[in-house]
């Protein structure tokens, strides 16, 4: 998946939980969940963590991923979630039955 | 890691170690005087600083207004006397903060009671304890020196000021075990998220309803409306963990901690259950204030919440 597409796709996911119309048409990767980007309040933020697990097929790591300064701007989300998709990946062949 | 010898609040070096890690919590001056009291034993430190506060308190003609004005809302018979017991609190709020002249856990355990510890006991898994800016402060910390498996979500973690501690404290302020701070608030997300997994995995937390972020729904006080936030009640939507207020107040020198029944569970029609919520916090906090009303510092001179 590229970044583009990753992008939109997070961008649908953070749409759903706080309205699409909160998510203007030029969000990039620096543009901040909260204050002066998405103005994404705490539970907001924690539902779209949620969403996105949802979406993607993962699961966060607190420790890793949710550590320091926290998920501050799309990009940072973005990351996060390509990160544990690539994790998630080798381990799926040999967890399916094969067909 | 120092020395017992050297942990000692006395040395000039461990005066020095304890001076230069003050995070910015309070002013210099503040941190000066606590240093220099924690010297003298409990609860010397903490009486001195009760009555400092006191006198700056009723010096300070806003702090004075709001004191006077809380009292009068209390109806109390001698206003001056119960503004200058709610200055005065405040003094042994902060104190407590930093377990002033408590030496060893065991000094603070030999003063802590708590009332209603069956009600935890009988919730087997996940759990989350509703505190407030009520009473003195400590909650994490009380409850870690008893031993009860409660996580602390906070905004500020006693690591912060780990300098502060001399090494028997050390297993009690340890962060990573049982405490999770936010410290900022673009993290607060981050701990909510990471007490959800906790609650999943059938542990406690303890969490105050009047923190910060996003206004939930406010209780309607007797002297005004007080903002409940909703960290909390996303945690219980999200996994079900049953909601138990947990009050605290001193008396005399004893912290007591008041653990109540868990609130009734929410069925659908979330708004009328809500309601119901509200009423019943609504109903412990009015009892309090009017039990302990030179213990709410926090609504009386910081929110000014005098009707």
């Amino acid at each position: 998946m590229d970044e583009r597409t990753l992008i939109e796709r997070l961008c649908r996911v953070i749409g759903a939980v706080v309205g699409a119309s909160r998510v203007p048409a030029d969000v990039g990767i620096d543009t901040p969940l909260g204050d002066r980007g998405l103005w994404m309040d705490s539970v907001e933020t924690l539902q779209v963590l949620l969403a996105s697990e949802a979406e993607f097929g993962i699961t966060f790591e607190p420790a890793e991923d949710l550590a320091g300064d926290g998920v501050l701007t799309v990009g940072a989300l973005a990351a996060i979630i390509r990160r544990r998709s690539s994790s998630l990946a080798p381990a799926d062949p040999a967890a399916s039955p094969p067909l | 890691m120092p020395s017992a010898r050297e942990s000692r609040p006395w040395r000039p070096s461990r005066i020095r170690t304890r001076w230069r890690a003050r995070p910015p919590d309070h002013s210099r001056a503040l941190w000066a005087l606590l240093i220099v009291l924690d010297i003298l034993p409990f609860p010397w430190g903490e009486d001195v600083l009760a009555g400092l506060f006191m006198i700056v308190g009723l010096a300070l003609p806003s702090r004075r207004r709001s004191a006077l004005a809380w009292a009068r809302a209390q109806g109390a018979a001698a206003p001056w006397r119960l503004a200058a017991r709610v200055c005065a609190f405040l003094g042994r709020w902060v104190a407590r903060t930093r377990t002033l002249g408590v030496r060893r856990p065991e000094d603070l355990r030999d003063n802590l009671v708590v009332e209603g510890r069956e009600h935890l006991t009988k919730v087997p898994g996940a759990a989350i304890l509703l505190g407030f800016h009520l009473g003195p402060t400590g909650g994490d910390l009380t409850f870690r020196v008893l031993g009860f498996p409660v996580t602390f979500l906070g905004w500020r973690d006693r690591a912060a000021t780990a300098e502060w501690w001399s090494d028997a404290w050390r297993p009690f302020v340890d962060p990573a075990r049982l405490s999770f701070a936010a410290a900022r608030r673009e993290r607060w997300s981050s701990v909510l998220y990471a007490a959800r997994q906790m609650l999943l995995r059938g542990e406690k937390v303890y969490i105050l309803a009047d923190g910060d972020g996003r206004e939930a729904f406010s209780l309607p006080l007797s002297v005004g409306e007080w903002p409940m936030r909703a960290g909390w009640l996303t945690l219980h939507q999200l996994t079900g963990a049953p909601v138990l207020p947990a009050l605290r107040r001193l008396e005399g020198r004893r912290h007591v901690i008041s653990i109540h029944p868990p609130l009734p569970p929410l069925a659908p029609g979330p708004e009328r259950d809500l309601d119901r919520w509200r009423d019943c916090l609504t109903s412990l906090v009015e009892d309090y204030i009017a039990r302990f009303p030179e213990q709410c510092p926090h609504l009386a001179l910081i929110l000014r919440l005098t009707g």
